[in-house]
């Protein structure tokens, strides 16, 4: 390498050499850049949409429970005082009828009373409003007890703790939800809510003594309708967000939990 | 640089393709193994057992240098096609008819007495353009996984590395022989660090394609 001309392919080659090298490498790493910056536009995106899929969803769920509450109302204050005043009038108007015929007509006025009461309550019941989730659920295991066949009994350990008045709602339709189905599908005789209270979660248990239940088979059922309760308990426990398990009751049964994190 | 550096270096460059052949066993053991990958398997195998042919029989003629640098264009030009996808079918076909016939037109007329350097050269400018062009064809499909999982962006990343750092030596393979027969002993020796990169690049690609059982480099 010592004359000229040589010296000068050496140049030649090193500087051609290194250039296509440092032109390789920069394509390389411009393509794995990019990916990488498109990989991570595209997580954001989806991110925005989930966030986007979730207030919707929140806002549907809200306004179900601004339109049971109004449907409520309207039942308990309109129809509730056109029932009172429907007993007032027809009691007064059969005050000459035997006495057997107005005690069929008062039972039957009371039972319809009861029934939009009952309903009344199902859509939106006044303790959750005024004394908390707690009481609510408690009152819930009380009536359905009375209701059903099924003994629905309810249990709390710790303190309660206040949450949000939306989030109170959510758990509540799920538990109501969970129960509903232990009532509906799980053939139980006992069906058991738990609440534990720690100093920053609640965990739910709605355990029940009945046939238990396969998550996925009802979730991929072809008929229509079926598995929407899982469905609207999944969304509920997203919008929480609450983490929802399903486990085995020893020795029979479903232990569904419920854990929320405030 | 001393002689026996450059024989270890050389050695090292053999026996590195002993890594993607022996990771491709295992790619072999997947039912629907990736065709593209099975190609450039193939062609590692046809360059140790040329290597090593070129080691126990001495022929003249660089024999089998030459049927490797065949071997090793059709080969990746097979692999870019079924990588490329089978719509480029015309044009693999007419670079392939090209190429050969260049090939032996250069081995039998132009370079007759020396090594074939331009047929080399065109190998090697070829396979950038079609690495280069693959890199632009993954990025935009958007694989929704990480790119360094998927087997041909390590392939691509060892035919582009391998022909664009080895270039300028095919393409001053008789000037170096001939002029700069002092010094040949560290270009030759920087060809093989480049080919031992590519071998391990390979054996990476292979790798990952017996880890994934989605990700196929072929396109339709």
């Amino acid at each position: 390498m010592a004359n000229s001309p040589d010296n000068s392919v050496t140049i030649l080659f090193l500087i051609g050499t290194a250039a296509m090298l440092i032109m390789a490498v920069v394509i390389i790493l411009f393509v794995v850049f990019y990916q990488k910056k498109v990989l991570s536009e595209q997580v954001k995106q989806q991110a925005l949409e989930v966030k986007y899929q979730q207030q919707m969803l929140l806002a549907q769920m809200e306004s179900q429970e601004d339109e049971r509450r109004r449907v409520a109302k309207d039942l308990h204050d309109d129809v509730g005082l056109m029932l009172q005043a429907l007993r007032t009038t027809t009691l007064a108007i059969l005050q000459n009828a035997p006495e057997e015929d107005r005690k069929e007509v008062q039972q039957m006025v009371t039972e319809v009373t009861e029934t939009v009461r009952r309903i009344c309550w199902d859509l939106m019941p006044s303790s959750l409003e005024y004394f908390g989730l707690t009481e609510a659920v408690d009152e819930m295991c009380t009536r359905l007890s009375s209701r059903n066949q099924v003994a629905v009994t309810f249990s709390f350990h710790g303190e309660a703790t206040l949450i949000e008045k939306n989030k109170q709602t959510l758990l509540y339709r799920m538990v109501q939800e969970l129960v509903g189905n232990a009532l509906k599908h799980a053939k139980a005789s006992a069906i058991e809510v738990v609440f534990t209270w720690t100093k920053n979660q609640l965990q739910i248990n709605v355990l029940d003594n009945g046939v238990g239940f396969d998550r996925e088979a009802v979730k991929n059922r072809a008929q229509p309708g079926h598995g929407l309760g899982l469905l609207s308990l999944e969304n509920r426990s997203r919008l929480l967000p609450a983490k929802l398990i399903f486990e085995h009751n020893f020795p029979q049964g479903t232990n569904a939990s419920v854990t929320y994190s405030f | 640089m001393t002689l026996e550096q450059s024989l270890v270096i050389s050695y090292l460059s053999d026996g590195s393709a002993l890594l993607p052949i022996v990771i491709g066993f295992l790619l072999l053991q997947k039912k629907n193994s990736d065709r593209v990958l099975l190609y450039l398997w193939l062609l590692t195998i046809t360059a140790f057992l040329l290597d090593i042919s070129s080691v126990l029989i001495v022929l003249g003629d660089n024999l089998f240098g030459n049927i490797y640098r065949l071997a090793e264009f059709h080969f990746l030009l097979v692999s870019y096609f079924f990588a490329f996808g089978r719509k480029t079918l015309k044009l693999f076909i007419t670079i392939a008819i090209v190429y050969t016939s260049f090939f032996f037109v250069d081995l039998i007329f132009l370079q007759a007495k020396q090594l074939t350097s331009f047929s080399v050269t065109l190998t090697a400018a070829v396979f950038i353009i079609f690495s280069v062009l693959h890199f632009f064809k993954l990025m935009r499909d958007l694989p929704s996984t990480h790119i360094h999982q998927l087997p041909m962006f390590w392939v691509d990343t060892a035919v582009l590395v391998y022909f664009a750092g080895a270039f300028f030596i095919f393409l001053l393979r008789n000037y170096l022989i001939e002029v700069l027969k002092d010094d040949q002993i560290v270009y030759w020796s920087l060809h093989n660090i480049l080919n031992i990169i590519k071998n391990i690049l390979f054996a990476i690609g292979l790798w990952h394609a017996t880890k994934s059982p989605v990700v196929k480099s072929e396109t339709r």
